[in-house]
């Protein structure tokens, strides 16, 4: 998964971007509104959560004009405490609200919901034949036992797994697995994939040539 | 410890919730105890209108009954004069006697009352003058006639000349005559019996009888009497309409109008037989004009005033009556009437405060409203406007000011959180309590902020003032930033005057001026650039100004550079820790010196900031 944070005041930033990428989130960071739209309508984020009050481009405006064109599910920070500001928040687009100061617990609950709901899932759950993958520990059971994944692989497999029975493109995977710093060698996924079957079966994900992979149920 | 207790409820004062800025109600209650109309536009209003109307009615009035009284009165004299031109020139064709004929004084009448020198012929009106000469003793010539209710006897003024009040019928003949009154023998037996004597006696007056109202005759000739006159006047009985008595030259009656009887018989009043004009004599109750006519007769009309003065006084009462209820109706109407126009004005004061109550979005119509109220209604609608923005403003004061103590918490926590969230190396751990102090260090410096424009908004500064050198302050502004400011590799120059330079000022407050430019003009200065202070005197005032070569400010960011968090570049200023308050406060403290602070700058060459301040008296002596 990945998420864009935007957030004005640098030390936050660099917090909350630690946490989610310890989380296993790829993370990258904007300091305002305009650079926060650049790269939001650039690449497709999982999630983005972003402060109100930011220079050159406040979050409303941000909002509205990412909507325009991304579904993006957004997450709203903010310490500002009027109910019309998250009313105006959440007409504008925004998914959800989360006042400052708040827990980190909260932050990836709600992101996580956030997610689960844009993929369609109803709880964190996902089971594809006997494997059962939970969103929220990060933890896979194959036939009841689990089985031990690096974050990177976890992530991959979440991705294939919301997408079910649906072709994931070899761009879609760096999109949602790498952040922006990072140098994504084509070979990795590939690296990842294989690690994947090697852990819970061959026959789990399908090579589709010359356009991705496919996880079948 | 006290004192930050104090501090925390000072905060609290920052922030004042809508609900406590109550309009206040000034004691209506008051204002009802009050007389009513002392203290009400209406109540002035209908005093004023009625005290003027009724004072026109009165004037006016009064005008019109007086000019009415004189035209009753000029009327009366011009009618009296028709009637005494008329009796003129009957008299001329009637050939009067000047005196009366010796003989006829010496009838004796039993049936006919004569009186000494009355002689019956005016009392036969019917017949015409030429008939009257009879010779004496001819009881043809006089025959004895009662008189009968039915008998109109004829005037010498025709009745259109009588001037009878409207609506009253003629009058009905008197009883000229009458039988043999007591004490009128003495007088005819005594002339009876001595036929060989001149013109009678006078007769000895008695109380009562008509003999008392008879006077001698006069001479003619001679002044007037007054004293003759006022009795004439006494004596006459009430008439009601035009009356005359035509007298010969001796003082004996020739003719009189039918509302005189023998009774009524009066002494000739005094007018020189040579006087050519006639007398008019206006009287309250009475117009009486004399006037000599042909073969010296005297002439007397007298025409009543007193129908019209009745018929007057009248149409004053009606008048009265009529304007009074007028007065009334007026008052009446005009309360109602004054009620529906102040009615707008109530109902503006109920819309009015229903907007200050729920919010201040709305405004008061002004379609339907009179031209006066208006512009009351215009005014109260603009205060509205600038409510509404003060309350904006405020708002947004609030909003911002929590944001920014907001933020920095938030990065204490999740710094925090996530520091515990897993195990860490120290360096990690290191890492994260000096995030956390940085970020505490500006909450508190924002806190000390807002407290201190709190206070300053709601007065509660406690400033000492006393002569401070404005040099000293720059000086030891510089000093305290020297380190800062080599540490960015920028360098401080001041210049100061040789001679003090006094404001009447607190030094503890008045230094963070200085200190907040020349930190702010660091914060701005690329390495090896210079800052400089400068202290001057200029036109009377004291300056204090900081000039850097930084970027400069626009000129859409110039005019708000010093609202509160307005921050031009936010992410560079907060990077290195600026709350955006600093200006704010710069400009909050000398505008509490009585001072001003300004700014100039050119976008890519600089700023300029510039503190003026009214000079100390002691500057002078310095």
């Amino acid at each position: 998964m990945r998420v864009l944070v935007v957030e004005d005041e640098p030390d936050l930033l660099r917090t909350i971007a630690q946490v989610l990428r310890e989380d296993g989130y790829a993370v990258d960071e904007a300091a305002d509104g305009a650079e926060g739209l650049f790269k939001a309508t650039s690449w497709s984020y999982d999630a983005i959560v972003m402060d109100l009050l930011m220079p050159k481009m406040d979050g409303w405006q941000m909002l509205e004009q990412l909507r325009r064109t991304h579904r993006t599910p957004v997450l709203i920070l903010t310490a500002r405490d009027g109910v019309s500001d998250r009313v105006r928040g959440l007409d504008s687009g925004a998914d959800d609200y989360l006042p400052k100061p708040f827990h980190l617990a909260e932050l990836k609950a709600r992101l996580r919901s956030l997610i689960r709901r844009s993929a369609g899932l109803a709880t964190s759950l996902i089971q594809v034949g006997e494997l059962i993958i939970d969103t929220r520990a990060r933890t896979v059971l194959l036939d009841n036992s689990p089985v031990l994944l690096t974050p990177r692989e976890f992530s991959l497999l979440e991705l294939l797994a919301i997408h079910q029975d649906q072709v994931v493109t070899r761009t879609q995977i760096y999109e949602h697995l790498f952040d922006e710093s990072e140098d994504s060698l084509s070979n990795l996924v590939d690296v990842h994939v294989f690690n994947l079957r090697k852990k819970l079966g061959r026959d789990l994900i399908a090579t589709r040539r010359g356009q991705g992979y496919v996880l079948h149920g | 410890m006290a004192e930050n207790a104090n501090d925390h409820s000072m905060l609290q004062v920052v922030i004042p919730s809508r609900e406590s800025v109550t309009i206040e109600k000034h004691g209506s209650s008051r204002m009802t105890r009050r007389p009513l109309f002392t203290r009400s536009i209406r109540g002035r209003l209908h005093v004023w209108y009625g005290a003027v109307y009724t004072l026109s009615i009165i004037v006016f009035g009064s005008l019109v009954y007086w000019r009415a009284d004189r035209e009753v009165r000029d009327r009366a004299v011009l009618q009296a004069e028709a009637a005494v031109h008329y009796l003129d020139g009957r008299l001329v064709s009637m050939r009067v006697p000047e005196t009366v004929r010796p003989g006829d004084s010496d009838l004796p009448r039993a049936d006919i009352f004569v009186r000494p020198g009355f002689p019956p012929e005016a009392f036969r009106p019917e017949r015409s003058p030429e008939e009257i000469d009879h010779a004496p003793g001819d009881p043809n010539a006089f025959p004895p006639r009662r008189r009968t209710r039915d008998d109109h006897i004829p005037d010498l003024l025709p009745p259109e000349m009588q001037f009878a009040p409207p609506g009253r019928r003629p009058v009905e003949p008197r009883r000229q005559f009458r039988q043999e009154p007591p004490g009128m023998r003495e007088p005819r037996d005594r002339i009876s019996t001595d036929p060989s004597r001149g013109p009678p006696p006078p007769v000895k007056e008695r109380p009562g009888g008509p003999a008392e109202r008879f006077r001698p005759p006069r001479e003619p000739d001679g002044e007037f009497e007054r004293n003759e006159s006022l009795e004439f006047r006494a004596k006459q009985p009430a008439l009601d309409r035009l009356e005359y008595v035509v007298w010969r030259r001796d003082g004996t009656v020739f003719a009189t109008s039918r509302g005189f009887t023998e009774d009524d018989i009066l002494p000739m009043p005094g007018l020189p037989l040579d006087a050519s004009v006639p007398r008019v004599s206006i009287m309250p109750d009475r117009v009486e004009i004399l006037k000599r006519g042909p073969g010296a007769t005297l002439i007397s009309v007298v025409r009543p005033l007193q129908h019209d003065l009745d018929d007057l006084r009248r149409f004053g009462v009606q008048t009265a009556t009529l304007a009074t209820i007028t007065l009334i109706l007026g008052f009446v109407g005009g309360w109602w009437l004054s009620e529906k126009m102040v009615e707008p004005i109530q109902q503006i004061s109920r819309t009015a405060s229903q907007i200050s109550a729920s919010s201040l979005d709305r405004r008061i119509e002004l379609d339907h409203l009179d031209q006066e109220l208006v512009m009351m209604a215009e005014v109260l609608n603009q205060t509205f406007g600038r409510l509404q923005h003060s309350f904006a403003r405020l708002t947004q004061f609030t909003a911002d000011a929590s944001h920014e103590l907001r933020t920095p918490l938030a990065v204490i926590q999740s710094q925090a959180e996530l520091a515990l969230s897993q195990p860490r190396t120290p360096e990690a751990y290191r890492e994260t309590l000096q995030t956390c102090l940085k970020s505490a260090e500006r909450m508190s410096g924002l806190i000390d902020g807002l407290l201190l424009l709190a206070r300053a908004d709601s007065e509660r500064l406690h400033l000492r003032f006393g002569p401070v050198d404005l040099r000293r302050v720059a000086e030891e502004a510089v000093n305290a930033l020297a380190h800062k400011a080599e540490s960015a590799d920028v360098s401080l120059t001041c210049i100061t005057p040789e001679t003090a330079v006094y404001v009447d000022a607190d030094s503890r407050f008045l230094m963070q001026v200085p200190f907040n430019l020349i930190d702010n003009a660091i914060l701005h200065s690329d390495p090896g650039r210079t800052v400089s202070i400068t202290v001057r005197t200029d036109s009377g005032r004291a300056e204090l100004s900081v000039a850097d070569t930084g970027c400069g400010i626009s000129r859409e960011h110039l005019p708000h550079v010093f609202e509160r968090f307005y921050r031009v570049d936010k992410s560079r200023s907060r990077n290195r820790g600026g709350s955006g308050l600093g200006l704010a406060i710069c400009r909050e403290l000398a505008e509490i010196h009585s001072g001003t602070l300004t700014c100039e700058s050119s976008p890519g060459a600089g700023s300029t900031f510039t503190l003026r301040l009214p000079l100390s008296p002691a500057s002078t002596t310095g």
